[in-house]
């Protein structure tokens, strides 16, 4: 099909494929997947500045069918996400503004901070990520062990939220009025400015580095407001439906979106992010976590081969070979949980709160 | 469809406004649409198990 936008002939399959891996990631993690389409768009021919634009409006459609089912599973903290939303878009304002400043210092100044931050972030996340999930598991395995002992299947999910929690507790313990809560995210009382603190760093690196900050604002929500894994992905793909709204407007009115493109894309990541959805109800936290840190370790090393090593075809293969391969896996998650007749892991704790 | 292509290519050359607005607007009502459709589809199928679910019965009872 000719897109006269973009300019380019692109398979219609080739679209409903990209998105549907895509969407498997996206409902998985929680994240728009921006730093994936991009890449796949651009392989194919469709000029950056489209990619960009085209991408991001794609994913506020999928954002939008993922969060219904995140909501219907008791995933989405209406209220953090709320809350969140003003800060987040002060913040990329700041960080679009940042970027226009090193701009008028030269384009070199721009390519160097971007891509060095790029990669200073998403390797410490990815590290972090790693070691948090790694202990987390040990301690699980453990309390596992003592639940099958006692016959109280729920033990492990109360255990998790409690070693996800370090910083969080920190972070509670800040009483700077006001002070509010959360019931579906758990969160019995935290200061505003926590939450204010960490929408505004968020949209500030996202505004930044150009992405939609999904990969940024799961671990912010997990790791300092002390949200279950599950409730972080839900919020955090509402957060994304409105600052991608914001985002696929702007984009639009410098002629950036090619909407036909985004509208068939969507077709596919409809699927996918039901799949992705579907199967974090089969698996621990940590092993979201873990998978999530594999996906940025990656997007790094595509960052330093574009870079670096001035090899962006190595970094297409990279991000490509990624998101293909992750979408197997979570389906392959999946469809062992389903055959093996797993539980979903949220239903047994609310059972046993019953 | 080639009438849609037509007016889509009209309002990118000469009302970039117009087009903005109705790019957002086509993406947010198709994923509601879809999502609409898919949290349909999986209750038929039999496959939404929800926490939401569960609280409610819970508060019923």
């Amino acid at each position: 099909m000719y897109f006269p936008i973009a300019g380019v002939y692109i398979p219609i399959a080739y679209l409903v494929g990209i998105g549907f891996a895509v969407g498997v990631c996206g409902g998985f993690w929680g994240m728009g997947g921006g730093w994936m389409v991009t890449p796949a768009l651009y392989a194919l021919g469709v000029p950056m500045n489209i990619a960009v634009g085209t991408d991001l409006a794609h994913i506020v459609g999928k954002s939008l069918v993922a969060t219904f089912r995140h909501f219907r599973f008791g995933n989405v903290s209406l209220k953090i996400a709320l809350m969140m939303v003003p800060g987040t878009m002060i913040g990329v304002e700041i960080g679009a503004r940042i970027v226009e400043h090193l701009k008028a210092l030269g384009q070199d100044q721009v390519a160097s901070v971007i891509s060095v931050l790029y990669i200073i972030l998403l390797g410490s996340l990815a590290l972090f990520t790693f070691v948090e999930s790694w202990r987390s598991k040990r301690i699980l395995d453990k309390e596992r062990q003592k639940a099958d002992a006692l016959g109280s299947p729920a033990l492990t999910h109360r255990v998790e939220d409690r070693v996800t929690a370090d910083i969080a507790e920190w972070a509670q313990k800040l009483r700077i009025p006001p002070m509010v809560s959360c019931h579906i995210a758990g969160i019995r009382q935290v200061s505003l400015w926590i939450i204010v603190f960490a929408s505004v760093i968020t949209g500030v690196l996202a505004g930044l580095l150009g992405v939609g900050g999904g990969f940024l604002r799961m671990p912010v929500l997990v790791y300092i407001l002390g949200c279950p894994t599950h409730v972080a992905v839900g919020t955090d793909l509402f957060e994304i439906i409105v600052s991608g709204a914001y985002g696929t407007f702007t984009h639009g009115l410098k002629g950036n979106v090619d909407v036909v493109m985004a509208v068939i894309m969507l077709l596919g990541a409809a699927v996918g992010a039901q799949v992705g959805t579907f199967a974090t109800r089969y698996v621990q936290g940590t092993q979201v976590r873990s998978l999530f840190g594999a996906g940025i370790l990656v997007a790094a090393a595509a960052v330093i081969a574009k870079t670096y090593l001035r090899m962006p075809t190595l970094a297409i293969v990279l991000i490509l070979t990624m998101a293909a391969g992750m979408a197997l896996l979570i389906i392959g998650y999946l469809i062992r949980g389903i055959l093996r007749g797993v539980q979903p892991q949220r239903e047994d704790a609310s059972q046993d709160a019953e | 469809m080639a009438q849609i292509l037509s007016a889509l290519s009209t309002w990118y050359e000469h009302d970039r406004l117009l087009y903005a607005v109705v790019s957002m607007a086509a993406m947010l009502v198709v994923g509601t649409l879809l999502g609409v459709l898919m949290d349909w589809l999986g209750r038929k199928l039999g496959v939404d198990t929800s926490a939401l679910h569960h609280h409610r019965q819970k508060v019923s009872r």
